[in-house]
């Protein structure tokens, strides 16, 4: 009798050690989030549990990464396969079902505008795989992949990866909160002709910020137009970490419609999220309006290739044309960051 | 041999080119300032059109490898084609590291050679740096920009020539960040002082022994 109470005692504390060891583990290894998760967050790790639970044993081991894994975190670019190499599974290697179930995952992380434009954007590169590459770039839609930072939960923060060429996007969910940066964005060719439909993937931000352009009398476009010749990106891939420092015309300066321009523009980018989480970072941006800065680099005229930026406290964006493509306007890269919050930073602990 | 396993190694690392104009190198300075340092990024990207021309100067010995020796000659060459002066003042640069892309990666105009410089400065309250970059080896297209390790450096201005190649900063340092420095005024006062208190301990001593 001794004996058994003596071995049952044993093996209580034995369990008691156990789950102790594993919760100051878990409490170690996941940081924890600051907002509960909200109805949109449930949706979107719904999504992610099923395309998750399309993908064999091995396909999921390729494409969940540990949320530590700060190389994989900073592993994205702007460009094809061949020049740059991914990690997670392509498209090219997913069956039909496991497409679909992905792209489900897309639609209720993104806006209705924000999944046009991806879906635009996969498909110019089909256009551009007819036209150019062979060798050892490799174009067009089999070549986007995906990956997951941390498995996607409503508790915990995770990260989901999808990108291509001219596309990085990385969403961060945590909790009540999903944020976009850093992300790329871009195209070759900007325009293109699709069963007989002529189609513009991202003609929304350059025009949105020519309209705000011309709103500026003299002494503004004065302020607002730092250089004659378009630029390239400056905070792109593997610049993570830096703080543009604020350039252009502030939006103090700018009347209250003019600020509404702003806003338009910015919201061009923002919006690629879904309207919930959009909402949350407008609201921000608008509350910091007069401490947001435009700079244009470029001509001015219409069509004219041109770089611009917005900066604030919690924002870059930038768009920058390529000297590539035939005109410089029908190959483009846009860069969005959060100086604050890249990789949602600021949403856990 | 490490050395150059090393090298390959870190060009599959580093960070991709952000973009790709064929038919230019595009050198985009990072200037970061703090108090007391000047750090200097320089990332080389040449397009597809230019990189064979550049590698000319690159792969030194034409072997189709880059070596580290190779980068560091033209981290050489770069420098001195480099020009920084914070108040008028010269500032001596160093390398301190460089790494480069595969040549096959700089071939197709994906590959990037990344120089980090850095540099003591004297900074004051008020200060002004002016960079140039004159580096050329085939057509160039520059940029550059500027940031602060530390928020006791504070951007006041920026200004740019047509082609970026020239780059001027005025930004301030707070006072709490700069070196103490004993102000010449007070020593001046000390000097005076000593010099009325010893002539007037003397001039105790004479009358003393008059009467």
């Amino acid at each position: 009798m001794k004996k058994k109470i003596w071995l049952a005692g044993l093996a209580l504390t034995g369990a008691l050690l156990t789950v102790g060891i594993s919760s100051i583990e878990a409490y170690s290894l996941a940081p924890s989030i600051k907002t509960s998760a909200d109805a949109t967050t449930q949706k979107v790790v719904t999504a992610a549990n099923a395309f998750l639970q399309t993908l064999s044993s091995a396909q999921k081991s390729k494409v969940v990464f540990d949320w530590s894994d700060t190389a994989q975190k900073t592993k994205w670019s702007n460009l094809p396969t061949g020049l740059f190499e991914r990690n997670g599974i392509k498209l090219g290697d997913m069956s039909g079902t496991q497409q679909t179930a992905l792209f489900a995952l897309l639609q209720v992380v993104f806006s209705k505008n924000g999944y046009q434009q991806i879906t635009q954007v996969i498909d110019s590169d089909e256009v551009l795989k007819s036209t150019d590459g062979g060798g050892r770039l490799i174009f067009g839609k089999a070549e986007y992949f995906v990956s997951f930072l941390g498995t996607p939960s409503n508790t915990s923060p995770w990260i989901l990866q999808f990108g291509g060429h001219h596309m990085a996007l990385n969403a961060t969910v945590a909790g009540a909160d999903i944020v976009l940066t850093p992300s790329l964005t871009g195209g070759q060719p900007t325009t293109y002709t699709l069963n007989g439909k002529t189609v513009q993937p991202i003609i929304a931000e350059p025009n949105a910020a020519s309209k705000l352009l011309k709103s500026l009398d003299a002494t503004q476009q004065k302020q607002a137009i730092i250089g004659s010749k378009y630029i390239d990106l400056i905070l792109g891939p593997g610049k993570d970490g830096k703080t543009l420092q604020p350039e252009g015309i502030k939006g103090s300066s700018l009347s209250a419609t003019q600020q509404t321009l702003l806003l338009d523009l910015v919201e061009t980018r923002v919006g690629m999220i879904n309207d919930e989480d959009a909402a949350v970072k407008m609201k921000e941006l608008k509350a910091n309006i007069a401490n947001t800065y435009f700079a244009w680099s470029g001509g001015v005229n219409d069509g004219a290739a041109a770089y611009f930026r917005v900066t604030a406290p919690t924002l870059i964006l930038e768009f920058a044309p390529q000297g590539m493509g035939g005109s410089a306007a029908n190959h483009t890269h846009s860069m969005y960051r959060d100086p604050t919050n890249d990789y949602g930073a600021k949403l856990y602990k | 041999m490490k050395l150059i396993r090393a090298l390959i190694l870190l060009g599959w690392l580093l960070p991709m080119a952000v973009a790709h104009p064929a038919d230019m190198l595009v050198q985009a300075a990072y200037i970061t300032l703090s108090p007391k340092q000047v750090k200097i990024e320089l990332d080389l990207t040449a397009g597809e059109l230019v990189a064979k021309d550049f590698l000319v100067q690159l792969d030194s010995n034409q072997d189709q490898n880059i070596s580290a020796a190779e980068v560091q000659t033209l981290a050489s060459v770069v420098l001195e084609n480099i020009v920084l002066r914070v108040n008028n003042t010269p500032v001596s640069l160093r390398l301190e590291s460089s790494q480069s892309s595969e040549i096959e990666q700089i071939k197709l105009g994906g590959g990037q050679v990344q120089l980090v410089f850095v540099g003591v400065i004297s900074a004051s309250s008020q200060n002004q740096f002016i960079f140039k970059n004159n580096f050329a080896p085939v057509n160039s297209g520059y940029l550059a920009n500027v940031f602060v390790q530390s928020s006791a450096v504070k951007i006041i201005s920026q200004q740019r020539d047509q082609t970026q190649q020239t780059f001027e900063v005025a930004y301030e340092v707070a006072e709490s960040a700069l070196p103490w420095v004993f102000p010449w005024w007070l020593g001046f006062i000390a000097v005076i002082g000593i010099l009325l208190w010893f002539s007037r301990a003397r001039f105790g001593q004479v009358k003393a022994l008059q009467s």
